[in-house]
């Protein structure tokens, strides 16, 4: 009994947590400003076809310093459901990337969630950092990589059974391609590294038999 | 800057909406005749085709009337056995899962009704609404009203409870609790289930590895782990040990575990997975566990 339709309510289970590529790779200039909008997710068998689920959102994004840049979120498909989504957060410059050496940037953000069915909120603090060079003739582009984890607060899940994972860490490589006006992303994430993706109600697409792949493509226009 | 901000907020916040996935959860499909035996297309238990044959004589096709509040509809179900003896026999009402229709599931009713090879044993398997013939639309409610309504034609021909067992597999699992809680026309002696749900909100659980609440999708409920703690009657759980799609950790080992009552049995099969446990267990040995469940005391 492979329900199509509990795929996509499965799938899009597990794509919330890490349902947006890296907001803030390389901190904005000081007093500069961004928005943007993402698609994409992790991608889960449907039928026989591999389906990247489409979670969107939409940013917005502050340089408060030349090194700290704030940024605020709403997520459009959890909204679909019902489900009133953003993820705040700061990023901090760590290091300029430099002749040899890759910049490096952490940041600190939160993803909250509630429901307008019974008002259940969820908060979910999510670390992250990430290392990037830039290339191009003009160093526009980005190539970058990091590392994040969502951290489940819960200590309990359905039924008062124990919840199983407080962590739940996510790989990502992806490329920000700068032209003139606009700056466009694509990433590629490892999602749930550690935890198994058999015996679900979804079929995710790995490599592994943990967690799943997801595929993000984002907009950014700078101002 | 600020205007542009502004303006994808308020485009955001347009979408936000009532979407749920509610009406996606059920995997029915409709049909213009039932073929039983003859069906060719994919079933369950396909093995079984050309074994544990039924005589036409106690097959019945029956149609009864569902309400809810969604209105009045018709269910087809059928009717293994001695149409005239649902007075006197034990009758066995089977919920089958989500997939399709009767023809799916109609390997596993034949079955059932070889528990007792003198065929005093009924089985009444029927289409839940938005199913094979049923009319109407499948929801958590109507699963409950359509199973009542099937309640209530075994109570008009005489049955009482004491001779009615409900098995219900996987989402079958669901109306299968839902009767058991004794609030229905007929209460069932003994409750069988297969490779059951715990809840929607375990299957979101284990989908996200998070613990999030199941209404983040879905208003449904079937919340049998919880209800399964107000059923005192005798409860067989069958499960597979590599079930791929409703895990037996997350799902049977807590519905089980919920279970208060004094008589409770858990088959644990070894390598079967969601649909196939009665053939991974052998039919015979199957067979052998429920009819000692069944008629045992």
């Amino acid at each position: 009994m492979k329900l199509k339709q509990a795929i996509i309510v499965g799938g899009i289970g597990l794509a919330i947590f890490a349902c947006n590529p890296v907001r803030i790779v390389e901190p904005l200039k000081k007093g500069e400003k961004a928005i943007g909008a993402n698609l994409g997710g992790a991608v889960v068998k449907l039928g026989k076809a591999p389906v990247v689920l489409p979670l969107s959102s939409i940013y917005g994004a502050y340089g408060i310093t030349s090194k700290t840049t704030i940024h605020a979120s709403f997520h459009v498909t959890s909204s679909l459901f019902g489900v009133l989504q953003t993820d705040v957060g700061i990023t901090y410059g760590l290091l300029k990337p430099k002749v040899w050496l890759p910049g490096i940037s952490v940041g600190m953000h939160t993803h909250a969630m509630v429901d307008i069915w019974t008002g259940t909120g969820r908060i979910y603090p999510t670390p992250e950092i990430n290392i990037y060079r830039k290339w191009g003739k003009d160093k526009q582009h980005t190539i970058y990589s990091g590392f994040n984890t969502w951290v489940e607060l819960q200590s309990m899940r359905a039924h008062q059974e124990p919840q199983p994972n407080i962590f739940l860490p996510s790989f990502q490589i992806g490329v920000l391609l700068s032209t003139p006006r606009h700056q466009w992303q694509i990433e590629c994430k490892q999602l749930a590294i550690g935890i198994s993706n058999q015996n679900l109600v979804v079929d995710y697409i790995s490599p592994f038999s943990y967690g799943a792949t997801g595929i993000y493509l984002g907009w950014v226009k700078k101002f | 800057m600020k205007r542009e901000l502004i303006l994808v907020i308020i485009l955001g916040l347009g979408f936000t909406s009532c979407l749920r996935l509610d009406d996606q959860l059920f995997n029915n499909k409709k049909i213009a005749a039932y073929a039983f035996e003859s069906y060719t297309g994919t079933r369950e238990l396909a093995d079984l085709n050309g074994q544990y044959l039924i005589p036409d004589s106690l097959i019945h096709p029956i149609t009864f009337t569902s309400s809810s509040s969604d209105g009045e509809a018709t269910i087809y179900g059928v009717y293994i056995g001695a149409i005239d003896r649902v007075s006197t026999d034990t009758v066995i009402l089977y919920c089958h899962g989500n997939a399709h229709h009767m023809d799916m599931y109609w390997s596993r009713a034949k079955l059932l009704s070889k528990i007792v090879p003198n065929h005093r044993f009924g089985v009444l398997m029927f289409d839940y609404r938005g199913y094979g013939k049923s009319t109407g639309k499948p929801s958590e409610e109507n699963l409950y009203a359509d199973t009542d309504a099937a309640l209530q034609w075994l109570a008009s021909r005489g049955l009482q409870s004491e001779r009615l067992i409900v098995y219900g597999y996987s989402l079958g699992s669901a109306p299968a609790c839902e009767i058991s809680l004794g609030k229905k026309i007929l209460t069932p002696a003994k409750i069988i289930l297969e490779a059951p749900f715990a809840s929607s909100q375990v299957m979101i659980n284990d989908a996200s590895g998070l613990a999030l609440p199941g209404s983040y999708f879905t208003n449904y409920k079937i919340n049998n782990a919880d209800k399964i703690r107000s059923i005192n009657q005798p409860f067989m759980w069958l499960h597979g040990t590599k079930d791929d799609f409703l895990s037996i950790k997350t799902h049977g080992e807590v519905v089980f575990k919920n279970y208060k009552g004094t008589k409770g049995v858990a088959v644990r099969v070894d390598n079967a997975v969601h649909n196939n446990l009665p053939s991974v267990m052998g039919y015979t040995a199957y067979l052998e566990k429920l009819r000692m469940f069944i008629i045992g005391n």
